[in-house]
């Protein structure tokens, strides 16, 4: 009897060992203050759309691997919003998580000259927040924003920014993974603007600039630009990329709808021919870019 | 008879307390001799001493509590050995574990430490009796004595190339020649790691000629391709401030270099001509004896040197995220620095010789080049020369800023900016990244093309090539119309 008690005693004690250690970091990230929200907001909501750029994102090296993301954000309107909330969100499938930043005063932005044809709203347009990564589950995860003025002018949008939660690793994607399969059936009315530059450092070709494709008058970011790399021998490769915020492009065409036209790679010199590389810009299964950038090596 | 057998009892009680003791000593010790019998030109026996004894005098008061409640404590003893070394290789094991188990973090590592060390404190307890426990710790304290002594033996033939330098000779140049000069206020900048054009060109494709080009529109001497005699800061410092080359790489001693530092001839020759002596401490480099100076600024405690031995064991232990923290004050401490540097422009209208030591744009790397603070996963990136770039062209602007007020304020003033040695791209990509050097005599001059910028009241001052060493001989020499001869040229 005093066995079979005693052997109880033992089975229970490691399963609430293994429940203590199991619950550990959720228990620590309440300690610390670092909980994980869940998000509930609606990805699709808001017609607003948001003008915003992501300043920085800064890793730390601390035990929580906390990460901080500044910037500013604003939806069009020349009031003042003193209970402005921005939230940053990340979503990957069906799981999001929300952190709420504070917000700060950046009156610089009401005289930027690349604001210049902007309703700016006149304060709490700057963000940061601090965030632990190290709750939230294993996955890649796409960047949104969250911008709620006041009651009744709100929206999201998506940064085009993804990161990549791996247990105590939290990296931003860079681009530039070989994509296997692109449709070159492309339609001849298309045209894809483009200007980007390509060079070589710490043993990557980075590619940075923007891209859209024009269709008579009208002009969109249908899917997400796709470098294609032809090789001094002739062979032709594809490449990823992220997208960025550019708002300077947005005012240069005049049109909102290319704030995510920026995009950068990082492709590995191991995938470039000896020779000149010639680099264009394909978006898949409508057109190819006639600017191209050449590397050599 | 029962009092005897007593007396005897304790007595072989107290016999067996040495080895309890002594496990711990040697337990504690054994991590600090791994790192200083592989560091041994680089640390201080006394640090090691210190170290050693704040960590030994924590588990000492913990057995000598033990010790008032029971005679025996060899349990404790070992419970305490077992924690010891949970504690002081924490970080280690820790890092070593989340490779194979990444989804560990921190807390979990302690947690299973401490789960473990109560488990291992029940059953020594309960269990396991206290002549065991004693013939354990016996058996621990032979183990890492024989550690320690591998240590030991393993650093033999270093010990001994360290006892058959000779004696290195301090005074080397005549100062006690007749000088004369009108007490111009004299600044001597040494920023660490800064490349020169060539090594910056091969290892960063980076063209610096710009800021040489505003240095010189400030009335700035420029010397791009200058080099030094060496890439080691420990010996190029005191040399540089010896005025000679006091020290080489074959009879360089930790106890040398700091006699140097103590009374560096360049001290000595300003004193006795009437100066005052300020000198501005990154990492208490310098650490000069406070007699032969007049003021000092240091902007860290003992704890947030980067290069600290008790700061690297501390950083080994459980502790370890507290003392990382430390190290975030490192963009303060940079800005702290220049805020000194301009200070001491309001010193002294005359006779005033300023003395900086700056760890950087050395690592860590702290800012990008508009002075924004870079991730703190960047701080040792050696693959990317950008990161270092970006902390470069920090310092430079910050070097234009301050050159440009000072001579503002004092245009009849004197300003040498050099740096230790250049960009050591190649040493850092071998020692931590495995990489091979091909031509080590070809890498060597580069890494070895220094800073070297001269402000001479606005006047033309040839240092065209020579060394950091000769440049400052150069302008002493002018300055106190004397003649210290040029040191022998490696160029």
């Amino acid at each position: 009897m005093n066995r079979t008690k005693s052997r109880i005693l033992i089975i229970v004690t490691i399963v609430i060992w293994l429940i203590g250690l199991f619950w550990l970091t959720p228990i620590i990230g309440f300690a610390t203050n670092r909980n994980l929200k869940k998000a509930d907001i609606d990805l699709d909501i808001g017609e607003e759309t948001i003008i915003y750029n992501i300043d920085s994102v800064f890793y730390s090296n601390n035990i929580f691997k906390d990460v901080t993301i500044g910037g500013w954000a604003f939806i069009e309107n020349e009031g003042d919003n003193p209970d402005k909330r921005m939230s940053l969100v990340f979503s990957s499938g069906d799981q999001s998580y929300e952190f709420e930043m504070i917000t700060i005063d950046r009156f610089d932005l009401r005289i930027a000259p690349i604001l210049a044809d902007y309703k700016v709203p006149i304060s709490r347009n700057g963000f940061e927040g601090t965030f632990s990564p190290l709750l939230m589950k294993n996955g890649t995860y796409r960047l949104y924003l969250y911008v709620r003025e006041n009651d009744s002018l709100f929206g999201i949008t998506d940064t085009g920014r993804s990161f990549i939660k791996k247990h105590g690793s939290f990296t931003e994607s860079v681009g530039g993974e070989k994509i296997r399969k692109v449709d070159e059936n492309f339609d001849s009315s298309i045209t894809v603007n483009t200007h980007f530059l390509c060079s070589i450092e710490d043993s990557v070709v980075s590619v940075k600039g923007w891209a859209f494709v024009e269709d008579g008058a009208s002009k969109s970011i249908p899917s997400q630009p796709i470098i294609k790399l032809l090789k001094p021998d002739g062979t032709i490769s594809y490449f990823s990329t992220v997208s960025q915020s550019r708002i300077d492009v947005v005012q240069a065409f005049d049109d909102k709808n290319l704030m995510l036209s920026g995009f950068s790679a990082e492709i590995s010199t191991s995938s470039i021919g000896s020779g000149d590389n010639i680099l264009s810009v394909v978006f898949d299964d409508l057109g190819v870019s006639s600017y191209t950038c050449t590397v050599a090596r | 008879m029962d009092r005897k057998k007593s007396t005897e009892k304790e007595k072989t009680a107290d016999g067996k307390i040495v080895w309890d003791f002594l496990s711990l000593a040697l337990v504690v010790f054994f991590p600090m001799a791994f790192l200083y019998f592989r560091n041994l030109t680089l640390v201080n026996p006394k640090d090691v001493a210190v170290t050693f004894l704040i960590f030994f005098l924590c588990g000492f008061i913990v057995l000598v509590a033990a010790r008032l409640f029971t005679k025996r404590i060899s349990k404790v003893a070992f419970l305490l050995n077992v924690s010891m070394l949970a504690i002081m290789l924490f970080e280690p094991i820790e890092t070593r574990m989340a490779r194979f188990f990444p989804f560990i973090y921190y807390w979990h590592l302690i947690y299973i430490f401490a789960s473990l060390i109560v488990l291992l404190g029940v059953f020594v307890f309960m269990r396991v009796d206290h002549q065991s426990v004693n013939n354990i710790n016996k058996g621990i304290a032979v183990i890492f004595g024989i550690l320690i002594l591998t240590n030991f033996i393993i650093a033999i033939p270093q010990i001994i190339v360290e006892l058959q330098k000779k004696d290195v000779n301090h005074n080397q140049v005549d100062i006690s020649q007749n000088a004369i000069n009108n007490g111009e206020n004299v600044y001597l900048f040494i920023f660490d790691e800064y490349g020169g054009q060539d090594g910056l060109l091969r290892y960063a494709g980076y063209d610096n000629s710009s800021f040489y080009d505003e240095l010189q529109n400030l009335g700035f001497n420029v010397s791009p391709h200058s080099r030094n005699y060496t890439i080691g800061t420990n010996i190029e410092i005191p040399n540089l401030l010896n005025l000679s080359l006091s020290l080489t790489s074959q009879n360089y001693t930790l106890s040398a270099r700091n006699e140097i530092l103590k009374s560096p001839a360049l001290f000595r020759l300003f004193k006795q001509n009437g100066y005052s002596i300020n000198v501005i401490d990154d990492q208490s480099f310098i650490s000069p004896d406070p007699e032969n100076i007049d003021r000092i600024v240091t902007v860290q405690s003992n704890l947030s040197k980067v290069e600290s031995f008790l700061l690297v064991t501390l950083k080994n232990t459980v502790f370890y995220p507290f003392f990382t923290a430390k190290e975030n004050d490192r963009p303060k401490e940079i800005e702290m620095l220049f805020d000194e540097i301009e200070k001491s422009a309001d010193l002294q209208d005359t006779n005033l010789l300023t003395v900086g030591y700056f760890m950087f744009p050395h690592k860590p790397w702290v800012f990008d080049e508009y002075g924004n603070e870079i991730s703190i996963s960047e701080r040792e990136n050696w693959r990317n020369p950008e990161i270092y770039l970006g902390q470069l062209r920090f310092v430079s602007s910050q070097i234009l800023e301050i050159a440009g007020e000072i001579i503002k304020k004092d245009p009849n003033c004197i300003i040498i900016i050099q740096s230790d040695h250049g960009y050591r791209l190649p040493m850092h990509l071998e020692s931590f990244l495995n990489e091979t050097i091909e031509d080590r005599a070809l890498e060597s001059n580069f890494q070895r093309n220094i800073l070297n910028v001269v402000y001479y009241k606005g006047e033309e001052l040839d240092i065209e090539d020579l060394s950091g060493l000769n440049t400052l001989i150069k302008v002493i020499n002018t300055h106190f119309s004397i003649e210290i001869p040029f040191v022998e040229s490696a160029n």
